[in-house]
């Protein structure tokens, strides 16, 4: 094993991931530091969600591992905090936004605890972070799409995490609240934590992020912003010469070939 | 008359009957929330008709109708049908929903050509397996009511206690499994249970129906709360409800089945609730429709009568066709909607004059307000946003009713107070009619 620098939280090894036998990730090695705002960019169907999960632990690999802080998943996901695509989930789910916000107070909770006023104090607080602190008693089908995306950046603040995880938080939002995401966003990684999100928009890649990881079914590169966000690697990843690649995958698919090394 | 009406609380029968289905009808409207709000409602039907060869075949292998076997057995081919779903979508190129199908016919089939074989066996004698079709509430004795508490009780005690684990697993299944939440065990606690309800249910409702009895009382919760707590405990009341009113039918009507009865009354309930309930109900709609398309009226009717005021500078009053020349609504609608001005206390009726309406203080305030925001908004188009000044006036007659005083602010100060609109009207601030009140 090689050294690695300190700063290092999570180390992607050799990770392939597939689905329905279908390989959508291939080799991924990769290696992000603390305290940096990163972003994970490819097109679509890349697998950039698919990486997400894999360092979450939310489906199965059929090679690699991913370590964060050093750990298996399982020892450390009380401080990470997963945020889903918004359109993951029903909108019209019989509960309000502070329920919702509240529930990132779950993981702290014992099995069968209910959250108290603590909970509620720092749910609080991570609601007025993103500006919905009038909204508490607000039922979440009666937000905007942007408001949805802040109570999700919410509940992930009341997780009082010190690794973001989160896929595509900017998609559907209205211009304000992006701008007032992004903001919350630079405060977390000042403050040291680590923010790693899915992101689509490539015109602001240079501006917001500090490191950035473009997929494209397999790596293509990572690093800083300035040293990898590079002409040749956004031709890389976003242009067509991959279909070798995704050729392949299929065949795996007809094949069976590549099989799981473990069961979800 | 009413010694009957009394008499029929004493009968230990009935009492036997309606504590069994309420039972029943509480714990499946509980449990049902979480298959509805999960987007289950199929899996529960297809596991309800899935049961009945489990129930015919233990009855088969041990010839004994003791409650415990069958139970054992029903037990067995709910969870087999959950699992033969399962492998059926993931290993097929099948959607879930034709797995659910497909499971549901074959083993329901599969049941009705076992209880043939049974009823051949017992030559001429019932063997009263066929109650599971369609349910016999009657028949229930007090072992099942012993065996239903005991169900209830698990129910009960289980959501009460993982309620937020059940909560957090349904609204956001992705980031349930991220808090490390997705542990088979409780997989198989939450699976064990439904089976477990749809089981007890068989015996009062039967399999075909027994999927209503888990749905309806939960989608017609969903009508009254937009919580998930309160919703449970109403799922729960109807649940209890549609079985209180099933077993009384049943009772006092003759060869009426009380199954059948819960479910035409848990349906009349829904209805009811579609028609009724606040804010999701059809009448709450109509009448916040309704009372927005008034609201609009009215400010329509008092912008004119500003207009009008600011057109005709020594003219105090208007008469009714004054208005209605100016279109502020449709013609009909200018006599109603003037009366309930009058009434909220914006318009006065002077019958001193011929032409006797006029704003009161309070509805020239709105009236100002109004007008105010119409053309500031007009000028934020023609100015700001560069639009022609004859494409801006329907755009601001409908943005007037909507921009709130905050973006009102706005506008003023984006535009720096401007004094005239882009037609060169006026855009008032202050009262000009001080002199109007006395």
């Amino acid at each position: 094993m090689t050294t690695k620098p300190a700063d290092i939280i999570i180390d992607i090894h050799d990770v392939t991931v597939t689905y329905d036998k279908r390989a959508v990730l291939w080799d991924v090695d990769c290696q992000l530091p603390a305290g940096k705002l990163v972003a994970i960019i490819g097109p679509n169907g890349a697998g950039k969600t698919t990486l997400l999960k894999a360092i979450m632990g939310l489906v199965p690999l059929a090679s690699g591992e991913v370590r964060i802080y050093g750990e298996s998943i399982e020892q450390v996901r009380n401080r990470i905090a997963y945020v889903p695509q918004r359109e993951s989930v029903d909108w019209t789910f019989p509960v309000n936004v502070l329920d919702v916000v509240l529930m990132g107070r779950y993981g702290k909770l014992p099995l069968f605890h209910r959250p108290g006023r603590t909970d509620h104090d720092i749910a609080l607080k991570a609601l007025e972070r993103v500006g919905l602190q009038d909204y508490t008693k607000r039922h979440i089908s009666k937000l905007s799409g942007g408001q949805q995306q802040r109570v999700f950046l919410a509940r992930a603040l009341a997780q009082e995490p010190d690794l973001y995880l989160m896929d595509e938080p900017f998609s559907g939002v209205d211009i304000a609240t992006e701008e007032k995401i992004i903001q919350v966003l630079q405060q977390l990684r000042d403050e040291g934590k680590t923010v790693l999100l899915v992101h689509h928009d490539l015109q602001t890649v240079q501006s917001r992020f500090d490191w950035v990881v473009m997929v494209n079914m397999r790596k293509i590169a990572d690093g800083p912003t300035q040293e990898v966000f590079t002409n040749e690697n956004l031709n890389t990843t976003f242009g067509a010469q991959l279909n070798i690649l995704s050729k392949v995958a299929d065949l795996s698919k007809q094949t069976g070939i590549i099989r799981h090394n473990r069961r979800v | 008359m009413f010694d009957a009406l009394i008499n029929i609380w004493t009968d230990p029968n009935l009492l036997m009957v309606m504590a069994g289905t309420m039972l029943i009808g509480i714990t499946a409207g509980v449990m049902g929330s979480f298959t509805l709000l999960q987007r289950k409602a199929l899996i529960g039907d297809g596991v309800a008709h899935a049961i009945l060869p489990g129930v015919v075949l233990a009855y088969l292998v041990t010839g004994d109708k003791d409650p415990w076997i069958l139970f054992l057995g029903s037990m067995a081919a709910g969870w087999l049908s959950l699992w033969t779903m399962e492998q059926i979508s993931r290993l097929t190129k099948l959607t879930p929903d034709t797995a659910v199908g497909v499971v549901l016919s074959v083993f329901f089939g599969i049941g009705v050509m076992l209880m043939g074989v049974v009823q051949a066996q017992e030559t001429g004698n019932q063997s009263g397996l066929d109650k599971f079709l369609f349910g016999q509430a009657a028949s229930l004795l007090l072992n099942n009511i012993i065996f239903f508490s005991l169900v209830c009780f698990l129910v009960l005690g289980f959501v009460t206690l993982a309620f937020k684990e059940l909560r957090v697993r349904s609204f956001d299944p992705q980031f349930a499994q991220s808090l490390g939440y997705d542990r088979p065990l409780f997989r198989y606690i939450e699976t064990s249970l439904l089976v477990i309800v749809l089981t007890t249910g068989l015996q009062a409702v039967g399999v075909i129906l027994m999927a209503a009895v888990l749905i309806i009382p939960a989608a017609t919760a969903r009508y009254w709360t937009d919580r998930f707590g309160p919703m449970l405990v109403f799922a729960a009341l109807f649940g209890a409800l549609a079985a209180f009113g099933g077993s009384l039918v049943s009772y006092t009507a003759p060869r009426m089945p009380t199954g059948p009865w819960m479910v035409i009354i848990s349906t009349v309930v829904l209805f009811l609730s579609m028609l009724f309930a606040p804010h999701y109900g059809v009448l709450s709609t109509y009448f916040t429709k309704r009372s927005q398309a008034r609201r609009i009226d009215e400010e329509h009717i008092v912008k004119v009568m500003w207009i009008l005021r600011e057109r005709n500078p020594d003219q105090h009053n208007f008469s009714l066709s004054q208005i209605s020349s100016m279109k502020p609504a449709e013609p009909e609608k200018v006599l109603p909607t003037i009366l309930r001005l009058q009434r909220r206390g914006w318009v006065i009726r002077d019958r001193s004059q011929e032409a006797h309406w006029r704003l009161s203080k309070a509805g020239r305030d709105e009236a100002r307000r109004m007008v105010r925001v119409h053309r500031l908004w007009e000028t934020y188009l023609t100015q700001l946003l560069a639009i022609a000044d004859d494409h801006v006036h329907d755009d601001a007659d409908s943005m007037e009713h909507l921009i709130t005083p905050e973006i009102e602010a706005l506008l003023i100060k984006k535009l720096g107070t401007p004094l005239k609109d882009p037609h060169e009207s006026d855009i008032p601030y202050d009262d000009q009619d001080k002199e109007d009140e006395k």
